[in-house]
């Protein structure tokens, strides 16, 4: 069975939403994509070329994150959203689904890709510490949550880089979201 | 899929009331959440005016 996304965002479409005006009561989403201490060189500066550019990000829809990662061994829930969410290498993806029941749930499909080291990524829903990842070449993650409860929600999924070396980078290839 | 992560109900409704407790409480962090919620309205609006045009434009 093939399931169309309800939202697709990623570095060219930070900001989208499933909202049709024809049908104002179906269940649809709004969704924003953050990236914090990303990174990009204007040239790899190697041969062959890493793919490090500015030009190689855009090309790709991608945005990398590194060179401020987390300590793995930090797993714990955030008491400073400032400065262990914001400023560090983290990608944040916030929904906003609207009309949608206790019934349904939310299936994130969230796209990693190693660009250099051994990244891990350390997933938060909101401030809370979920579970770490780590990604091998062109990864995928997938996180499905329970709709909260009746009520407006608007539910932040926090995407923050770990690693022990400093210069470690991995690529945000985009989040696809489904309402099941 | 390799990597699924499940969070039930009661795991996502404490993060989420737990974090809507730290935005309610940081005046910056306030008003960034409303500006987010408000460009989602607005998209929506747009939306809802573009689509009574093109409503109306069917009728003679």
């Amino acid at each position: 069975m093939n399931l169309t996304p309800n939202f697709a965002v990623s570095a060219r479409n930070p900001l989208v939403s499933s909202y049709n005006p024809a049908d104002p009561t179906a269940p649809h989403m709004g969704a924003m994509l953050f990236a914090y201490g990303s990174t990009a060189r204007p040239d790899s500066y190697t041969y062959p070329p890493r793919p490090f550019s500015f030009q190689s990000q855009y090309d790709n829809d991608e945005i990398q994150i590194g060179w401020d990662p987390a300590d793995p061994n930090d797993e714990n829930d955030i008491n400073n959203y400032a400065n262990q969410l914001l400023r560090k290498s983290c990608i944040a993806v916030t929904i906003m689904p609207r009309n949608v029941s206790v019934n349904n749930q939310h299936l994130i499909i969230f796209g990693f890709k190693s660009i250099y080291g051994s990244p891990l990524i350390q997933f938060f829903v909101g401030t809370d510490f979920v579970r770490t990842e780590q990604i091998d070449g062109d990864d995928q993650v997938a996180i499905l949550l329970d709709h909260p409860g009746t009520g407006i929600y608007n539910i932040g999924i926090y995407a923050r880089l770990a690693s022990n070396s400093y210069s470690t980078i991995a690529a945000f290839t985009g989040a696809n979201g489904y309402i099941l | 899929m390799s990597k699924l992560i499940h969070l039930d109900r009661k795991k996502v409704k404490g993060a989420c009331e737990k974090f809507k407790t730290l935005v309610n409480s940081d005046e910056e962090l306030k008003r960034q959440f409303e500006y987010m919620e408000s460009i989602i309205e607005r998209v929506k609006k747009e939306r809802d005016e573009k689509h009574k045009i093109e409503k109306g434009g069917h009728k003679k």
